[in-house]
């Protein structure tokens, strides 16, 4: 007897999928009940009341670390997107170099809060940017605002994710055939010629994936934020997890961890309307992509 | 020559924190800044001696094994499938397993957190576990989706023809064929657990990993002693990964070599 | 359980007295052993503890763990919510004994009730003869005729200041003066900072139990420390490395046992004794509803407040002894850094405890950490 392809995908597909049903869709199912319950001094009562999700859009704050996350996410995913696209480009069409390859993993591979910590000595009132800005002549005094900014934690983002972003990028080029950049070459067309006139159009859906994957990732993050961002480094995470390590309300946690869900999907549907709109987008393409 | 020049620059953007950190783990003063004031092996020498942390890179090296483990058996399972399957199925599989990247680690923790507790499930090594591989294997899916679209069915068709049975042709065509890109994928599933940081603050119960460890060491001092520690992370990552690449360039010799003598 | 304490007897490290016990156990089988008092002689197995990073004793018991073959697995806590936070849900660890600051005991006692009570007669170093007497029988950790914490170590918050550059202050309030502009650091800790907060707003006597109008006033005031700082500190090794690199000069209401790091990298940090008054506090063990090697808890608690022990840990984190014979054992430099025969004095003050968990007229716990986060926002 032989099983039909469909069918051996199937049943090779079940444990992944039973997987993902059990510790991803049974989970977040039951966080979104729990954002319907009520909290009472650490006692979690079975309810159905929206007053979680409605405390949570009235509040100020809310709004106020909200606003933080999606600008962190925002400068950073676009500045990560710029800074991976000449890597992934030279990556797919100039040099398959095995060593840069193995560079980006490593700095993949290298420990998150210590790289915090590593950004933090550069960036310092006596750190080492500083101590060079100082050499060059280029400022008098120590610029004191390098720490503690927006700007400390979307550079050490960027440093975290952009390894990511990479490969994403990367893999959403390998679709396109080096034959089309080449040719497009031949005709005399410079490198950044080549990319925007063949290579965007063909991989927009991709770029956008990791555009999207790199935000999300970014403006959920509230460790780096917290670390070097100052007032302007409190962001939604870090609200969501006050409530399950502090307070123990997890229900207005879990309504505040669905807006924000919420909002990315928006953000999401936002950036391909915009694509689609500003032509960068063909219609609908089903088939490509490697992001989310 | 530009394009060059900025690709290099960006290398250097990615390679200077860390080489910043290996640095200091040789740092002879306790200081994490500038200027730096000689070379010692003191927080090499203090590493050895620490036996928390001992416990803690063990905790950390048996959660990542048991995940990339995990989702080896399952990302391979699920690579398979994904030759086969196709149109509803396949988009419905890839909302399923791909999803939770698009999600912030936080929201995966608390998630997983209140099931457990919803549960009755005692927060452990096991449940640690299972947060990492609900992230690590849509990574590992989607590294291996990348280059399983360059993998060739005719080849599992001919097999067929010959009369080999589906079991026949798993064992002989398809998993040897597969095997570099699992590997390389599991490897990256064991880097993305070793490091996991979010998730496992929420599915931990007692356990202390070495991310965990290193957060709360940070809490009472902050010394290159913590560099020592990533520094010899980043030699194993980079030992790992080189094994990697030692594997598959082997395997495909040794596949090349087969073919030719036939 | 009973495993743990047969796997004792057969340890390799028996002593005799052990191994004594450890036969009785087996005869008498571990039901036995479990209701009886004897068992304290039996201590085994595997004890977790969750405790601030360096005060598990894993260090300091090496002889013990040695004499009875338990193991100290310990879990480091950032913060003391993570403790309740893992006790509340439907799934509490199997911690056997948990370090807690003397602001959480109501809540932890009386109204979570996640502690056990701990049986004196196994804690035989629990005396007035050892112990200080404000921590021996005292009504924040002894109530209803029961032992719900042991006091293990002490210390205090106050103000830290980088005397190289900056002369000493005399009040919170002197922080607001224009040589700290940019300069200062406060703590991320609401354990410490919220009562200070409410001291520079002049409503400290109220803490913790302030009306919503006044948690308000609090934080108005409080914004113009955090206007003067530079930045708010996650824990104390980045203040430390903070100072260290001169990024800050100055930390409202911080833990001294940094200065001693910072001296080691020619960083001279000194504390003053503010007007307001420094923070205190008192770290004790209790015994969590959900210890499954209470026998061993007990055995362990004994030892914390053993004298030389007592003096070893408060040398090795930087804090003070509960216990006062472990005075004399003290180092010259951590026996002058604290005048214990004025304990009385430096007590009187009292303990700062926390908000409300539920409240009518107060603000509540919820209502604080929503002004804290807010604050942090530059709100």
């Amino acid at each position: 007897m032989r099983l039909s392809n469909q069918t051996t995908g199937r049943l090779l597909a079940a444990p992944a999928a039973f997987y993902m049903s059990l510790f991803f869709v049974a989970p977040t199912a039951v966080l979104l009940v729990y954002s319907f319950w009520r909290a009472a001094s650490y006692q979690i009562i079975p309810d159905f009341v929206f007053s979680n999700y409605l405390n949570a859009l009235a509040s100020a704050l809310f709004w106020r670390v909200t606003g933080n996350a999606i600008t962190i996410g925002l400068i950073t995913a676009a500045a990560t997107l710029i800074l991976a696209i000449p890597v992934a480009y030279y990556l797919t069409y100039v040099r398959k170099s095995q060593a840069i390859l193995y560079l980006v993993l490593i700095t993949w591979f290298s420990s998150y809060l210590v790289r915090v910590y590593a950004w933090r000595t550069l960036l310092g009132t006596s750190g080492v940017l500083n101590t060079v800005l100082l050499q060059l002549g280029l400022v008098d005094a120590p610029v004191e605002a390098l720490l503690f900014s927006r700007f400390a934690v979307a550079i050490t983002l960027i440093h975290v994710y952009l390894p990511l972003c990479i490969l994403l990028v990367a893999s959403s080029l390998r679709d396109i055939k080096p034959e089309l950049v080449e040719a497009s070459r031949d005709l005399g067309t410079s490198q950044l010629g080549a990319f925007f006139r063949v290579v965007a159009p063909n991989a927009a859906n991709g770029l956008i994936g990791a555009f999207m994957l790199t935000f999300i990732l970014v403006a959920g993050d509230y460790v780096t934020p917290q670390m070097l961002g100052g007032p302007s480094g409190q962001t939604t995470g870090l609200l969501i997890a006050d409530q399950f390590r502090k307070t123990g309300n997890w229900p207005l946690g879990a309504a505040q961890a669905f807006i924000m869900f919420a909002l990315s999907i928006l953000l999401y549907g936002a950036i391909t309307l915009a694509g689609r709109w500003s032509g960068l987008l063909p219609g609908a393409r089903r088939r490509q992509g490697a992001g989310a | 020559m530009i394009l060059r020049i900025t690709v290099w620059l960006i290398l250097g953007f990615l390679v200077a924190p860390i080489a910043i950190i290996v640095l200091f783990s040789f740092h002879a003063t306790p200081a994490l800044s500038f200027p730096f004031q000689g070379f010692s092996l003191r927080w090499y020498a203090e590493l050895l001696g620490n036996a928390a942390l001992g416990a803690a890179v063990v905790k950390s090296l048996v959660i990542a094994t048991a995940t990339a483990m995990t989702c080896l058996v399952l990302g391979g399972a699920a690579a398979l499938a994904w030759l086969r399957v196709g149109g509803r199925t396949r988009l419905a599989l890839e909302v399923l397993w791909l999803t939770p990247i698009a999600l912030p680690g936080l929201f995966v923790g608390v998630s997983l957190l209140v099931l457990f507790a919803q549960a009755g499930l005692q927060l452990s090594t096991f449940t640690i576990v299972i947060g990492h591989v609900v992230i690590a294997l849509p990574v590992l899916i989607l590294t291996m989706r990348a280059r399983l679209s360059l993998f060739d069915p005719s080849l599992e068709e001919a097999a067929r023809d010959l009369g080999a049975n589906q079991f026949q042709v798993f064992r002989r065509v398809t998993i040897p064929l597969i095997m570099p890109t699992l590997v390389a994928a599991a490897i990256l599933a064991f880097a993305v657990s070793f490091d996991e940081f979010i998730v496992t603050v929420f599915v931990a119960g007692t356990e202390t990993t070495l991310p965990m460890y290193v957060w709360s060491m940070m809490r009472r001092t902050v010394t290159p002693l913590i560099n020592a520690v990533s520094t010899l992370a980043l030699v194993f990552s980079i030992a790992v990964l080189f094994a990697a690449w030692a594997i598959g360039h082997l395997k495909r010799k040794t596949a090349i070599a087969a073919r030719t003598q036939q | 359980m009973s495993h743990k304490i047969a796997k004792t007897s057969y340890g390799m490290h028996m002593d005799r007295r052990t191994a004594l016990f450890g036969m009785t156990g087996v005869a008498a089988g571990a039901m036995l052993v479990r209701m009886s008092s004897w068992a304290q002689a039996a201590p085994g197995g595997e004890l977790q503890v969750m405790a601030w990073e360096g005060y598990d004793l894993n260090a300091q018991l090496t002889d013990w763990k040695a004499a009875t073959g338990v193991s100290i697995e310990a879990t480091s806590i950032t913060n003391q919510d993570d403790v309740q936070a893992k006790f509340v849900a439907g799934n509490p660890p199997p911690i056997d004994l948990a370090e807690y600051n003397q602001a959480y005991a109501d809540l932890y006692i009386r109204e979570l009730k996640i502690a056990t009570p701990i049986d004196p007669a196994q804690v035989p170093n629990y005396n007035a003869d050892n112990l200080f007497a404000q921590f021996h029988d005292q009504p924040t950790w002894f109530a209803d005729g029961k032992l719900w914490g042991s006091p293990y170590i002490w210390g205090f918050n106050t103000l830290l200041f980088n005397s190289g550059k900056v002369s000493a202050p005399k009040s919170y309030k002197d922080l607001l003066d224009p040589p700290f502009k940019g300069k200062i650091a406060i703590m991320d800790d609401t354990v410490s900072s919220w009562p200070v907060a409410a001291r520079v707003a002049g409503l400290g006597a109220k803490y913790p139990l302030l009306t919503k109008d006044e948690l308000a006033q609090t934080f108005a005031e409080f914004a113009k420390y955090r206007d003067q700082a530079r930045v708010i500190a996650l824990n104390q090794g980045e203040l430390m490395n903070l100072m260290v690199s001169g990024e800050v000069v100055a930390a409202l209401c911080a833990d001294p046992s940094i200065m001693g790091q910072a001296a080691e990298q020619n960083v001279t940090i000194e504390m003053a004794l503010p007007e307001e008054g420094p923070v205190l506090w008192v770290d004790a063990w209790f015994i969590p509803i959900s210890a499954d090697n209470i026998e061993t808890a007990h055995a362990f608690i004994n030892q914390s407040l053993d004298p030389k022990v007592q003096a070893e840990v408060a040398m090795a984190v930087v804090q003070a002894p509960v216990s006062k014979k472990a005075v004399e054992l003290l180092d010259e430099a951590s026996r002058k850094r604290i005048d214990y025969s004025a304990i009385d004095k430096i007590f009187a003050s009292g303990l700062p405890g926390i908000p409300p968990r539920t409240s009518e007229t107060h603000a509540t716990y919820d209502d604080w950490v929503t002004a804290w986060q807010e604050f942090k926002a530059g709100m």
